[in-house]
């Protein structure tokens, strides 16, 4: 017989920042920091998903050291995903013509965090896994208020 | 068109599990709703709430998962469907001016976006998902930073599927951009790029290295299917069970070069499960929303018999611990259950699992507090 303790520690809520982008084409603003009280997304290990293609969003130190680091689907359209309704022509990729629009990182504050980078791949790349690069680099402000 | 065709009425809490700093917060609006529509809005909230409460790993979760639905009135009901498109030629004046006909794709359904953050940060900053539903009955909808989907049947579908890739990150698994036989020859044919990011897809197919690697049972071959062709699809019938998890050839866009881990996904083709390898990113990604929560992936070894506890830091109520086997046919023996209210206050239950098969068990398992 085995005993194994399976409580982990509980998601604990702290300062997280819900920054809000504005894009067009490769173009990306920061347009708002707010401080939020809340449970942040898991990261992922900083030392596998350095080399990872893809869109990452990047916490970083003064030292640019990676401090926090998550990947998912970029939220830059540069392709719009199409539900078809017919059978013969399922889920399937468009390129947008003008790629635009506004996307929320949920990202936390970590201790020593100056600044939040995003990677991926450039507006108009098919090709989406083969290439990252750094899109934009914005200041995070101090968590100091918490709504 | 836009904010001065309609009015945000106020947020509701629709699905209530506590504190939004704790909660995963799905968060739904309405376009294209009148005042006198709202009762019907309502009504359309519920109704993707209990096919997402029916949806695994949301099911087992619920209890980490706030859902609120902001009620937006518009001047006109329904979305612009441009004749271009083959639509009606309908016009619309709607707060989030959805409308049909993006990129002169009818069924590309889309709102904006920059006004939906504006009135989800105002409204609830806890969001951790948004999604928008478009009153029309036009099968229709599109993804990014804000799911949005009709009311056509099944259109609920691309919702769940959105949801997967902005909430949780995973990478479309279907083998081809534009569709089969449609893209231009030799665009999506191999992979050759560097490991995708996405935890759902993977250019790896090594049984030991290979993401998840820990759900792949020793009898499964790897890679599990390949592509003989890679200047097409796949056309292959899956060769395993459904629910084998290995690393199958066709993926993220390409023929080949990429593999994803189970023949299907919801993220291959709308109307499947979430395979198995998303549902945990998914429990990854909501578990620790839950309350004491408690879960994870283990296996026992045939005629082993393993004890699990489990403790609360108050005892307001439990709900009794979801054990699930994993492995098709094979049964595990659960113990009666023991719980003890320590000093503090807290509670501190115990479980005992025994495996009588010949063969190793991997199950998954949860507990938590109401």
């Amino acid at each position: 017989m085995a005993d194994q303790n399976t409580a982990r520690s509980r998601g604990r809520p702290g300062p997280v920042h819900r920054l809000t982008f504005d894009y067009e084409g490769d173009r990306i603003s920061l347009v708002s920091d707010q401080i939020v009280n809340m449970i942040s997304p898991p990261g992922q290990p900083l030392e596998e998903s350095e080399t990872s293609a893809g869109f990452s969003v990047i916490v970083r130190d003064a030292a640019d050291r990676a401090l926090y680091r998550r990947t998912e689907s970029s939220p830059i359209r540069s392709d719009a995903e199409v539900f078809s309704d017919e059978p013969s022509t399922p889920l399937h990729r468009v390129p947008v013509q003008e790629p635009r629009g506004t996307f929320v990182m949920l990202v936390p504050h970590v201790e020593g965090a100056v600044s939040v980078e995003l990677v991926g791949p450039p507006s108009g790349r098919p090709d989406r896994f083969r290439e990252s690069l750094r899109l934009a680099r914005f200041p995070l402000n101090p968590p100091q208020d918490l709504s | 068109m836009g904010t001065s065709d309609g009015s945000v009425i106020g947020i509701t809490k629709v699905v209530d599990h506590g504190d939004p700093a704790l909660r995963w917060n799905l968060v739904i609006l309405g376009d294209g709703y009148q005042a006198a529509q709202l009762t019907q809005f309502r009504n359309d909230v519920q109704n993707f709430v209990d096919v997402m409460y029916q949806t695994p790993p949301y099911d087992e979760l619920w209890c980490g998962i706030n859902i609120y639905r902001i009620d937006v009135t518009s001047t006109d009901s329904g979305a612009d469907d441009p004749a271009a498109c083959g639509g009606t030629g309908a016009t619309a004046r709607t707060y989030f001016d959805a409308s049909f006909c993006n990129n002169n794709i009818r069924r590309l359904l889309e709102v904006n976006t920059t006004t939906v953050h504006n009135v989800v940060n105002a409204q609830l900053p806890q969001a951790s998902m948004i999604m928008v539903i478009v009153n029309s009955a036009v099968y229709g909808g599109s993804g990014g930073s804000v799911a949005t989907f009709s009311l056509a049947p099944s259109a609920q579908e691309i919702g769940l599927h959105e949801m997967g890739h902005t909430a949780f990150g995973f990478a479309d698994e279907y083998e081809y951009y534009a569709g089969c036989g449609v893209d231009p020859p030799g665009t999506h044919d191999n992979y050759t790029g560097s490991e995708p990011g996405q935890p759902n897809i993977t250019k790896d197919s090594g049984r030991t290295t290979i993401k998840w690697h820990d759900l792949v049972l020793a009898a499964t071959p790897m890679p599990t299917t390949s592509n003989s062709n890679c200047a097409q699809c796949d056309p292959q019938a899956n060769p395993q069970l459904p629910s084998t998890i290995g690393a199958y050839e066709g993926a993220g866009y390409y023929h080949c070069g990429l593999y994803r881990p189970q023949f299907t996904c919801r993220m291959r083709a709308l109307g499947n499960p979430y395979c198995a390898v998303c549902q945990r990113v998914i429990r990854e990604t909501i578990g620790p929303h839950m309350q004491s929560w408690t879960w994870g992936t283990a296996t026992i070894a045939a005629g082993q018999t393993q004890r699990w506890w489990l403790w609360w830091p108050t005892y307001p109520g439990f709900e009794v611990i979801g054990v699930q086997a994993m492995t098709p046919g094979e049964e595990l023996d659960f113990g009666v259950p023991g719980f003890q209210r320590n000093a503090d206050g807290s509670g501190t239950m115990t479980i005992t699992i025994s495996n009588p098969t010949a063969a190793t068990v991997a199950f998954h398992f949860r507990g938590t507090q109401l």
